[in-house]
């Protein structure tokens, strides 16, 4: 008699071949290129480009060398090929936005604005890893399949049934845990920790580097502060959590306490206010660049497609226009 | 029915496989890459910084009440000697998944305040008129804004941040003399630019409270430019 299960590495295989409708990536597509637009029209309208990206030979303020991959292959970091760069990231990131062009317009937005921001490490920060590792997963999947102008082309209809494969967004899922988890335990300094008396978030708020403006009110609301720091540390250290969490929504009829006290509550939407709420407090206090839209924009995929359907689809009721959104299936993950 | 027993023909049949082998090694790639290492942090003038010493000061101290018998400076060689043998581990093990890094660019630099700067900078840019030092930028003022809309954006404070760090010391330089270009521009009657960089102790709750702010500031790196070179 032979075991009829499949063998692990089958199971494996299976695991990563899941399909699903293309919503949260569609979700993921619109936060990105949005994301993306904005930063690239803030730093046309200030001239930026022409400071970081351009020559100390032609007016930017360091020597930048020969540039990566496709910048190199066009002669260098000219003021002209920098602009044709901006220009076309900009562009692309209205086509992406809309999903328009499908995988090209995804393609010729990640392009440019790897080579943009790789021109000068320098000025490269964690935000612009981060939109450049979602282009690649959007890149990798069919995400303009619904929501999206390439969608209404091809159907008549701004919605679709089609469905795409579901590993972009699992390994999308297990960025944001290493993004989180990693930033938590690199937090190193005492001042993240009792011995410094939690005050981390008051000295940072004190940097003028990074502060929207001047904080020295924190030094009277001091206790706030500290719980910010203790509630920032253990968010952002125990993101791995968040594994465990889908891992036992996605196998809920398995036996376990721990299972079914995870299970008691969508502790998915506990991470999701923490983060949420720690990503507009940095947009309010802080200048860091692109960083709080572009990984909120990645908590799209933390919440399966049928689950963004069945929600929006309400919300349409509720808005007076119909929907027949289904109610919520229970797809993997 | 699993995917062995309904596996199609030829390259299809295969391709699941082959995915799931490379998103293996993208995970693996990433989960290594993302491990916190002190990559970019081994630098001795870094570490002569007054926020890091005060930052390993405080660690040598809780560490001694637990009873170790190092003083700072020992502390700080074992730390040293500590981070380089990590790196050289990093460096081995990473070595097969750098092309691919490197090549799709999907880095992990996950270390974002991961101290709090006590010690940081504020930029000065002041020009020469009539002989008298006038300022036009002062970091964060409402006062003195001259390329203010450029200085205050995310990457240019970037460059200022790190720039307030000593091993940036040539390319604090040329951002000098690119600052000189645009003051020849703007300020006709200038005879001279200098820029600094105010260095301070930020405030605890308490010293704020009592109307100290920036404490034990002084001015350090001042470059001084002609501007006649720059018209």
């Amino acid at each position: 008699m032979t075991d009829a299960r499949p063998s692990r590495w089958n199971r494996l295989v299976a695991f990563w071949d899941a399909r699903e409708t293309g919503e949260s990536m569609a979700l993921l597509r619109i936060g990105a290129g949005l994301t993306v637009f904005a930063t690239m029209v803030l730093l046309i309208y200030r001239e930026i480009p022409d400071v970081i990206w351009v020559d100390f030979k032609d007016g930017g303020y360091r020597s930048l060398g020969s540039g990566q991959h496709l910048v190199r292959r066009l002669g260098g970091p000219s003021p002209g090929l920098t602009w044709t760069l901006v220009w076309t990231a900009c562009i692309s990131s209205v086509f992406v936005t809309l999903g328009l062009f499908g995988r090209v317009s995804i393609f010729v937005l990640l392009v440019s604005y790897l080579n943009l921001h790789r021109l000068n490490g320098e000025t490269s920060g964690s935000s612009d890893i981060v939109i450049t590792n979602a282009l690649w997963m959007l890149l990798l999947t069919r995400a303009t399949v619904t929501w999206s102008v390439d969608c209404y082309i091809k159907n008549r209809r701004w919605s679709s049934d089609e469905l795409i494969t579901a590993w972009p967004r699992y390994l999308l899922i297990l960025q944001i845990v290493l993004l989180y988890g990693t930033t938590g335990i690199q937090k190193v300094s005492a001042y993240w920790l009792p011995i410094g008396g939690w005050s981390a978030l008051y000295y940072i708020l004190q940097q003028p580097t990074w502060g929207r403006f001047d904080h020295s009110w924190a030094a009277y609301v001091f206790p706030l502060t500290q719980i910010g720091t203790l509630v920032t540390w253990l968010w952002e250290a125990g993101a791995p959590l968040l594994l465990l969490v889908l891992y036992y929504r996605n196998t809920a009829d398995r036996p376990g306490r721990l299972r079914r006290w995870f299970n008691r509550w969508d502790l998915r939407w506990v991470w999701a206010v923490i983060g949420i709420t720690m990503h507009l407090m940095i947009l309010v206090f802080m200048v860091v660049g692109p960083f709080s839209p572009i990984t909120l924009s990645l908590y799209f995929c933390v919440f399966r497609p049928a689950e963004w359907r069945a929600w929006l689809g309400k919300l349409g009721q509720r808005l007076g226009r119909g929907s027949n959104a289904p109610a919520v299936d229970e797809d993997p993950a | 029915m699993s995917p062995e027993q309904q596996r199609p023909e030829g390259f299809r049949g295969w391709w699941p496989h082959i995915r799931t082998a490379l998103i293996l090694f993208h995970i693996c790639a990433v989960c290594l890459m993302a491990f916190p290492a002190p990559q970019g942090a081994l630098q001795k003038s870094s570490w002569d910084d007054p926020s890091v010493k005060n930052e390993m000061h405080m660690w040598a101290e809780r560490s001694r009440s637990i009873g170790f018998t190092w003083n700072d400076v020992e502390f700080r060689d074992f730390l040293w000697d500590a981070s380089k043998a990590i790196l050289e581990v990093r460096r081995w093990v990473l070595w097969p998944f750098m092309p691919y890094m490197n090549w799709t660019g999907a880095r992990q630099s996950w270390r974002m305040f991961s101290a709090p700067h006590r010690y940081p900078v504020r930029l000065f840019i002041e020009v020469e008129q009539d002989g008298i030092w006038r300022p036009v930028y002062v970091g964060r003022s409402d006062e003195y804004t001259w390329m203010r809309d450029t200085f205050d954006h995310h990457r240019i404070r970037r460059i200022i941040f790190l720039h307030g760090w000593k091993r940036y010391d040539r390319r604090w330089s040329t951002f000098g003399k690119w600052i000189a270009r645009h003051a020849a521009e703007d300020f006709p009657d200038a005879t001279r630019v200098r820029i600094r960089q105010w260095k301070f102790r930020t405030p605890s709750p308490e010293e704020l409270r009592d109307g100290k702010r920036e404490i034990g500031g002084k001015f350090q790196r001042e470059l001084r430019f002609d501007l006649q070179g720059y018209r």
